[in-house]
């Protein structure tokens, strides 16, 4: 991967060189735009496969799923496999109604007061530079913590503050987890919010208060809605703290169900792919209907 | 602006509002600081005094400083380091490798180019849970991939089960997942390096492997470092792929740090010892963390 | 009745200083105008009496009422800012009565009012445009409809022509000016802008390293400087400092204070100054009499720039053996080209004296300040 980076470097050069020299190769034959072109289909199908393969097999009977050799298209669907999974387990509504509540929570605490922290480190002074250096620096640095490192201390805690197990507990952690990604999304945001705008504001009759969510969340609405996307998505797809700090349908969310779907025989895989597919579906829909904030999102930094 | 005491009209609403306004810095920033203190700052002390107690049937016994020569004499933690060390290298390796070279092939004259770039955001925004399902689906004994290598291989490929190939199993997914992030990135830096520039070059007489080393690299390679910052973070985290293909067997050959630590905790319930392994793991992120914030000028 | 008055007020950030000890009164729909080079404490003084900038010390009155303590909603102040700070997310029409709906003002009345603003700045065919679809100037006017809607009792203004063009600045200025005298709102405007502050204003309050350096009508300050500070800030070009001292004790003519190296004569110099000491003496370039032939008590130079200007020309010029090249403005007529001679005579009333040390001026008794000079101060 270095090589890539340090093109200065004899083994950079000489890639690069021997991809300079395909390339002409190519290019004599006029080649290139069938390779790239070909090369952007592999990666769609690569990219696509398994999501496919999921959400077709979910329309499947058991038997035509696991065939051998696989059958890539079948002429055999069915819906049956929906049903079937909840009535099996009627516990996915308890999941899904989890996962929901989670989500939706964690993501307007975390918004909420990420935000509000932002705007004040940004636009306000604070001792020792507290707010233009060390504060931020520190809520950052929390970003690069791997979330193992907390949740084992966390669940000893929770024990005694009564929060395993519930789905506050739940919310209250990813709100935690979520905040320094809001802080750091919507940095950029208020940094560029002129400060005569607020003093405008305030000489206008606002309270500072007041001229904050009147004008300037308004003002940066698309950092909210960009925060809020990622907020959403980390929280409905988390793993690892739901599974240390719940135990059953209390609050177990999705992911939990789905990581632990395993019975004492064989895997389920007609009715596993069903609740594969419903985990999937709000998030590729939602990704889709966002695309481009997502992109713009998951980019960001790029461009700037 | 501060120290607003003077009320107009005198009113107790009036005087709330003052007083909010007077404080509003703090009101701002001090909840999003209490969650975080109470989420990261204090679980950090608590495993401070976990570690100096080993944890058994009995309850729990002050030991020191045990828990750390234990674990740190014991070749457990550092296997477990080395198999993250290794998963790290190779799904970072494939990643930024692979996300790069496709970032350039979509950056040439490629149809469908926007298409493209949403479907890279699919493998993004599922969860690593979900993907792992996908890929055991994929592995499944005579399943998609058996049938893919069969020419090769004269047969089935344990793939989750032999120790010797469950890591690399492991790998694929987290590159199928992945990938994408580094090619949306750097194609989208690519698409910043402005025309102008590009033409200056050629007007000087700069081939295209010169462009590509003077003009092209030079806007993305802050990109590139940032990318790698977020996977070596990333990868070092991985924890739902692993523990829903492997659990870190087979006999722990993918028994990655936050799988072991996980397992010390809540298999054995020795609290002590995994909070020490976290206190550990706390010290070798924040190094990494530190080295690349010295290393590169990208801002987080 | 809005009489502004400031109480001795300083502003330190940390250890810097922001503005110190200003102590002014700004009368009833009076325009006063803060003028000073870029950090020199202005917009730091306005800020105070916005209620933006919190003063350390000192008090800030309205009408007798001590506000200092006050917040900026309450003050009753409207501001427009040199960046204008329209909101973005808001059209023309919102922009303008935002005020009255902050006050909660009901939507047939706004309407009406906001009409009415727009009538009176040119702006009423703009009214349902969006903010990033206007040029400067009109941008401009939609600040100021947002500022006078309210009728506040205090009209600030920082910088706001800053950022328009020559041309348009000279038509904004005008109507600032017309729309404050139809207003009578008592006014502070900031601005670093010479030639603005002397046509807005009604007194001007200028301003260096955070002190106020002389208040007055722009024809005081002119003309009757306070000290060396004001006198080369005001006027463009700008005064020329010549470092001098009395050939002898009680003579009416000066030398240069170290070589002696010219020497004019200059009537009517202050007493003060009476002995040998340097002083520094302080002459605007159109102040000086150009002669083209040797004249008693002209000191000889050496013309090294003409910049002919129509009606009169600007030479730089040089006196013989000093480096030092000064300003000076002849008649058209007066036909010279680089390296002619000419000898430069200076009135004893058009001439100013300052301490050498401290750049305070040194008057000579009571000198008259009725003297007829025209204002044309523009280049």
């Amino acid at each position: 991967m270095a090589t890539d980076t340090k093109p200065k470097r004899g083994v950079g050069r000489a890639l690069l060189a021997g991809v300079e020299r395909i390339h002409e190769t190519l290019d004599s034959y006029g080649l290139v735009p069938t390779v790239t072109n070909g090369i952007a289909l592999l990666f769609v199908v690569w990219t696509l496969f398994p999501v496919y393969w999921m959400v077709s097999g979910s329309l499947r009977t058991r038997s035509d799923l696991l065939a051998t050799p696989p059958k890539l298209v079948s002429t055999a669907l069915t819906v049956g496999n929906y049903p079937e999974l909840f009535a099996q387990r009627p516990a996915f509504y308890e999941f899904l109604f989890n996962s929901v509540v989670v989500t939706v929570g964690s993501t307007a605490l975390a918004v909420l007061l990420g935000t509000a922290a932002t705007y004040g480190f940004v636009n306000y002074e604070f001792p020792y530079d507290l707010g233009r250096f060390h504060l931020p620096f520190l809520v950052l640095t929390t970003r690069f913590l791997p979330p193992i490192v907390t949740v084992i201390p966390l669940y000893v805690i929770f024990d005694t503050a009564n929060l395993l197990n519930t789905r506050l507990g739940l919310v209250l952690a990813y709100a935690a987890f979520n905040i320094p990604f809001v802080v750091w999304m919507l940095k950029g945001f208020f940094a560029e919010l002129p400060d005569s705008i607020v003093e405008a504001a305030v000489l206008d009759g606002h309270t500072e208060l007041g001229a904050f969510f009147k004008i300037v969340l308004p003002m940066v609405r698309p950092g909210l809605i960009a925060a809020t996307i990622f907020t959403v998505i980390n929280a409905w797809n988390e793993l690892l703290f739901a599974v240390i700090l719940t135990s059953n349908t209390e609050a177990q969310t999705l992911p939990v169900a789905l990581a632990t779907f395993k019975t004492a025989y064989a895997i389920q895989w007609e009715l596993l792919t069903v609740a594969g597919t419903i985990a999937m579906a709000p998030v590729l829909l939602f990704a889709f209907l966002v695309r481009e904030k997502l992109l713009r999102g998951f980019t960001m930094g790029a461009v700037r | 602006m501060s120290h607003y005491s003077e009320t107009v009209g005198g009113g107790r609403y009036e005087r709330v509002l003052l007083w909010v306004e007077d404080h509003l810095r703090w009101i701002l920033t001090l909840p999003a600081l209490a969650v975080l203190a109470a989420f990261f700052i204090y679980p950090v002390g608590r495993a401070l005094v976990l570690s100096l107690y080993q944890f058994d049937t009995g309850g729990r016994q002050f030991v020191a400083l045990e828990n750390y020569v234990a674990i740190l004499t014991a070749g457990a933690f550092w296997q477990s380091l080395w198999i993250t060390a290794k998963f790290m290298f190779f799904a970072v390796s494939l990643e930024v490798g692979l996300g790069i070279a496709i970032a350039f092939v979509l950056n040439s004259k490629v149809r469908f180019r926007g298409l493209i770039q949403t479907i890279g955001l699919v493998p993004l925004v599922i969860s690593p849970t979900v993907v792992a399902l996908l890929w055991q689906l994929l592995y499944q004994n005579g399943g998609v991939l058996d049938s893919l290598v069969t020419p090769l291989t004269n047969g089935p490929v344990p793939w989750l089960s032999d120790p010797s190939i469950a890591l690399y199993a492991l790998v694929l997914p987290d590159v199928w997942q992945m990938t994408p992030l580094v090619t949306l990135i750097v194609l989208a830096g690519l698409q910043s390096v402005p025309d102008h520039v590009q033409e200056a070059a050629m007007m000087d007489g700069a081939g295209r492997m010169r462009r590509l080393v003077d003009v092209t690299l030079p806007y993305i390679k802050e990109l590139v470092v940032l990318v790698l910052i977020l996977r070596v973070i990333g990868t070092m985290r991985v924890f739902a792929k692993v523990f829903v293909l492997t659990r870190g067997g087979p006999a722990k050959s993918t028994e990655v740090i936050s799988m072991a630590m996980y397992r010390e905790a809540f298999s054995y319930g020795n609290y002590g010892r995994a909070s020490t392994m976290a206190l550990l793991l706390l010290l070798i992120a924040l190094a990494i963390t530190y080295a690349f914030a010295t290393v590169s000028e990208v801002e987080f | 009745m809005v009489r502004v008055r400031y109480d001795d007020v300083t502003k330190r950030y940390g250890n810097e200083i922001g503005a110190k000890n200003i102590d002014i009164t700004v009368e009833d729909g009076e325009f006063a105008v803060l003028l000073g080079p870029s950090g020199c404490g202005k917009t730091t003084t306005l800020r105070c009496l916005a209620g933006l900038t919190d003063p350390t010390e000192g008090e800030i009155r309205i009408d007798g009422t001590d506000i200092t303590a006050r917040h900026p909603k309450n003050r009753d102040i409207a501001m427009v800012f040199q960046e204008l700070a329209l909101y973005p997310h808001m059209g023309v029409a919102a922009n303008i009565g935002y005020p009255l709906k902050v006050e909660g003002v009901d939507k047939s009345t706004r309407r009406e009012r906001v009409e009415a603003v727009a009538e009176t700045l040119d702006i009423g065919e703009l009214l349902d445009r969006e903010t990033d679809e206007l040029s400067g100037g009109q941008r401009q006017r939609v600040a100021i409809g947002r500022a006078i809607i309210r009728r506040p009792s205090v009209f600030l203004m920082d910088e706001p022509l800053a950022s328009l063009d020559a041309k348009l600045k000279v038509e904004m200025r005008n109507e600032i000016k017309k729309l404050q005298r139809e207003l009578d709102i008592t006014t502070l405007y900031v601005t670093h802008d010479q030639e603005e502050a002397m046509t807005l204003g009604d007194k001007l309050i200028v301003m260096n390293d955070g002190t106020v350096q002389q208040v007055g009508t722009p024809a005081e300050v002119y003309h009757d400087p306070a000290n060396q500070f004001v006198a080369g800030f005001i006027g463009s070009p700008s005064m020329n400092f010549l470092r001098v001292r009395r050939k002898a004790p009680g003579s009416q003519r000066v030398v240069a204070a170290d070589d002696a190296t010219f020497a004019l004569s200059v009537e009517g110099l202050p007493t003060a100054v009476d002995d040998t000491d340097p002083f520094v003496l302080g002459v605007r370039p159109q102040y000086f009499s150009v002669h083209q032939s040797p004249i008693d008590g002209a000191a000889k130079a050496e013309v090294t720039v003409t910049e002919p200007m129509g009606d009169e020309q600007l030479l730089t010029v040089r006196f013989d053996g000093d480096g030092r090249e000064i300003a000076v403005r002849a008649p058209f007529d007066v036909s010279v080209t680089r390296g002619d001679a000419i000898w430069l005579g200076v009135s004893g009333e058009r001439a100013y004296v300052f301490d050498v040390e401290t750049g305070a001026r040194i008057r000579q008794t009571e000198l008259s300040t009725d003297t007829a000079v025209p204002t044309g101060s523009r280049p």
